[in-house]
């Protein structure tokens, strides 16, 4: 493994914040 | 309609301390399965992450395995007392920080706030962990850090520093060092990990956390009435619990205890929380199912990490014996060849 870098793979973080917040909190007492 | 007591599950049954053999336990009458597997003595995860870190001097596996559980039955187990430090948090805190943040969200372990861990001399330790193997985006989700209505106050990370601000360069590599050295190591023995989880994913049930529980809080005060109560949710507030339900792996009903002899019933309709219900109580070849899945995720959740301390910092990291770059907006690992980046597009 390693040497040539493999394409670029897009994080789309907006993306992923918006549908980790689409779901509950998950939180007990606290 | 009685007081809600937050800690009162399943017929008003409450974690307690107790006395054996003149030491102090915490009987703990819920599922201890997983906290044992995940955080104790002798799991038979332990040796896989029994390690020294590659960016700092100190095995991986010392700073996670450190419950003693006894379970008594499934719905009841004993979990001896980890002792407290005041000391000042060091930059081993902080490693070790990052260490059980990767491992929070590579297994998926929700509901981490500050109350569920203990700061020791050398680490942050779990000491409750009943939400595991649930479908994580991120890594806040393990409410080590910020998430939704989890302020800052009460998150994992408010045991070493009072604000994301106040977190110095230093600290955060040192959280990086641990974070991507779990990930390395998990990455490295991905194969073993999904044998030994396997091999030990149990029936034994996963709680799922529908609502946060102020939330419950605030129904009962009036504050803020729940609109869309279940009327498994309603049952159980009448009886002055917070409600309670569970999965168990490979079976998509969520459940509830009905009865005060512990028969448990099917929720009839989970309505507008199926899609959060689904993602919980996973099969790991899901959430661990090959070296790029693990890899991938780091990626995400390092730079969603950066994005969150509005970091500026450049780091160098060793993974695996190769170099791991980590940029404002871009990850460069050297041993895979893989190149992730963040960058809006313009």
């Amino acid at each position: 493994m390693g040497g040539i870098m493999k394409e670029v793979v897009e994080i789309n973080l907006d993306a992923l914040e918006a549908e980790a917040e689409s779901f509950s909190g998950g939180a007990s007492s606290c | 309609m009685s007081d809600l007591d937050a800690d009162k599950h399943n017929f008003g049954q409450l974690v307690r301390p107790m006395e054996r053999a003149s030491l102090l336990f915490f009987r703990k009458p819920r599922p201890v399965y997983w906290e044992h597997l995940f955080f104790g003595k002798g799991s038979p995860l332990e040796p896989i992450f029994s390690k020294i870190g590659e960016n700092r001097k100190v095995d991986l596996a010392s700073l996670l395995f450190n419950l003693e559980i006894d379970m008594e039955n499934e719905w009841l187990g004993y979990s001896k007392e980890i002792l407290r430090s005041d000391d000042p948090a060091t930059g081993q805190h902080f490693y070790s920080f990052g260490v059980l943040l990767a491992y929070a969200y590579l297994f998926c372990i929700r509901d981490l706030h500050k109350f569920n861990l203990i700061k020791t001399k050398t680490h942050l330790q779990v000491i409750d962990a009943e939400v595991v193997l649930t479908n994580l985006i991120l890594p806040n989700e393990s409410v080590l850090l910020p998430f939704k209505d989890v302020p800052f106050e009460v998150c994992g990370l408010n045991l070493l520093t009072d604000s994301l601000d106040d977190l110095t360069p230093s600290q955060r590599q040192s959280m990086f060092a641990g974070y991507f050295d779990l990930f390395a190591l998990a990455f490295c023995r991905q194969k073993l990990l999904l044998e030994a989880l396997d091999n030990a994913a149990s029936i034994a049930p996963i709680r799922v956390i529908i609502r946060n529980t102020k939330v419950y809080t605030g129904h009962l005060n009036g504050n803020s009435r729940i609109p869309d109560l279940l009327s498994e949710e309603q049952i159980q507030i009448e009886r002055g619990d917070v409600p309670y339900f569970f999965k168990r792996i490979g079976d998509q009903q969520l459940h509830w205890i009905s009865s005060a002899s512990g028969s448990t019933s099917s929720v009839q309709s989970t309505e507008s929380f199926k899609v959060d219900v689904d993602r919980h109580a996973q099969t790991p070849s899901v959430l661990i199912g090959s070296p790029d899945t693990i890899e991938k995720k780091m990626a995400q959740g390092a730079l969603f990490l950066q994005r969150k301390f509005g970091s500026s910092d450049s780091c160098e990291f060793s993974w695996n014996g190769k170099k791991l770059l980590l940029e404002p907006s871009e990850l460069k690992n050297e041993f895979t060849g893989s190149y992730f980046s963040s960058r809006k597009k313009s």
